[in-house]
């Protein structure tokens, strides 16, 4: 009997005898065709403009909190009839804080970075990972962090939260996911490098997880995949491997994934289309959560850039 | 890689375009012969490669990622070429002949042909695996990032592959009546 030794060497020998391939026919064809095959040219080479520096950057983000800022207000105060004028809100320090490990967030820009990019080269981008810099995002008044979530309400009946991922492989069976086949979470994309919604798309097959229709749409100015995911309220997720629905594992960390899961609870999860792995972000909240808070938790998700 | 030329050749350049595909066709052709087991399909699928690759070379941001972007455009076409036609080889079983071992220790005309069958057993999945890792000399990090699938995923594969080749290569190597070509 072979040992896997001996195996791979003999694959090795064979793959690498000499098989007299020539390609000499192939290129012929190949350059004869060029001149009838154009180049499909990209949106970022196309639209040359100067690299936004700093200032200019939030300037857009201002203006972009400005009208959501009333829009939201109209939503919420109504039309001023009669009464005294609304106390005008506070101005919001734009300038991007590193977002704290955890604690009560103040109103204001913050920012999280890629955790992979960093001084280590071994957990550096050179050796894969999404291909991002920061995400930058504004929150109001209200909102905390732990545990890599940014939240409101959190472990409550009406929690908001989102948090960001570089996933790993994703569980077919998020219930029983330690047996689970895995599958892709990263979306096709065809000849011209747009994005192709088909089957393959590990999230719309989740076992006893309904999922909306995926659609693509453009988050913190990068194109994504969005899609929406419920978790049945009559699932008791105390039967799930080690009390846990884990929805897909971290990349490159060892037994750690997405377990924020709870029954009832809505994850509308953002697949963005950056290079090497997917960048996901998890926006979900339970059914208990208020019109408000969905609303600022809209708007923040509008804030949001993501840097390259 | 020079990258000089996959930048000009991402701005246009069809002469530079012309020498980088020159630099990488032969290679191209012996990576997809040994996915796809079948000449034809690997010329075709060769041929789409290079055609893409100057297609789609404006999206590539960073050029120092040539090599890794094109060969997955390379397995990309090889899996559409694999899909387009299933050819079956003829299931002859070789009798033994007395031939020397070769230096590396198999008998050349025997166990080439059991290798070969072994090998069109995988998947187009795990052929990829196999042929980036063990012919490319790809470590599994790289092979992970021209497929687009996770390391572990890379792993699982590989070590499925290279087992299913040892059940095939040992089954063989059991003593074969014989038989005339079914």
């Amino acid at each position: 009997m072979s040992t896997d030794r001996e195996v791979t060497r003999i694959v090795r020998s064979w793959l690498n005898e000499d098989r007299h391939e020539d390609a000499d026919r192939v290129l012929d064809t190949v350059l004869a065709e060029l001149e009838t095959t154009p180049q499909r040219r990209s949106w970022w080479s196309a639209w040359r403009h100067p690299v936004m520096n700093t200032t200019m950057r939030f300037a857009l983000v201002a203006a972009a909190i400005v009208i959501v800022a009333l829009i939201g207000y109209q939503l919420i105060a109504g039309p001023n009839v009669g009464g005294p004028q609304a106390t005008p809100s506070p101005t919001v320090d734009l300038t991007p804080v590193e977002l704290p490990a955890a604690g009560a967030l103040e109103a204001g820009t913050y920012f999280v970075r890629n955790p992979y990019v960093d001084e280590d080269p071994v957990r550096s981008c050179e050796s894969g990972c999404a291909d991002y810099q920061r995400i930058i995002f504004t929150l109001p008044d209200g909102w905390a962090t732990s545990d890599g979530f940014v939240h409101k309400e959190f472990g409550k009946a009406g929690e908001v939260a989102f948090s960001v991922w570089t996933p790993g492989e994703t569980y077919l069976d998020p219930c029983h996911w330690q047996e689970s086949a895995v599958g892709p979470l990263g979306h096709s994309h065809d000849a011209s490098g747009a994005i192709v919604l088909d089957d393959q798309f590990a999230l719309l097959n989740q076992v006893g997880r309904p999922a909306s229709a995926p659609t693509i749409v453009t988050l913190g100015g990068q194109a994504a995949v969005r899609i929406e995911l419920s978790i049945p309220a009559e699932l008791d997720i105390a039967t799930c491997d080690r009390r846990e629905f884990r929805s897909w594992s971290e990349w490159d960390v060892v037994d750690f994934g997405n377990s924020h899961h709870a029954s009832g609870q809505i994850d509308v999860v953002y697949v963005v289309d950056v290079d090497r792995r997917p960048l996901v972000i998890d926006a979900s909240h339970m059914p208990g959560a208020s019109e408000e808070d969905l609303a600022e938790f809209e708007a923040i998700l509008a804030s949001m850039i993501i840097e390259r | 890689m020079d990258t000089d030329l996959v930048v000009r050749a991402r701005g246009g350049d069809q002469e530079a375009f012309a020498d980088l595909a020159a630099t990488t066709a032969d290679g191209f052709l012996a990576t997809s012969h040994r996915i796809l087991s079948d000449i034809d399909l690997a010329e075709d699928a060769t041929q789409q490669a290079l055609l893409s690759i100057w297609q789609d070379l404006p999206q590539l941001r960073e050029p120092a990622r040539f090599e890794a972007w094109s060969f997955r455009l390379l397995v990309r076409a090889c899996y559409a070429e694999g899909r387009k036609t299933r050819r079956w080889a003829p299931n002859i079983r070789l009798l033994p002949v007395d031939e020397p071992m070769a230096a590396d220790g198999f008998s050349s005309v025997v166990d080439r042909d059991q290798l070969e069958r072994a090998f069109r057993r995988l998947s187009l999945n795990h052929r990829s695996v196999v042929v980036l890792h063990h012919y490319l000399d790809l470590p599994l990090d790289e092979v992970a990032d021209v497929l687009g699938v996770p390391v572990g995923t890379v792993s699982s594969r590989l070590h499925y592959a290279m087992r299913a080749m040892r059940t095939a290569l040992d089954a063989d190597a059991r003593p074969a009546s014989r038989e005339a070509a079914q």
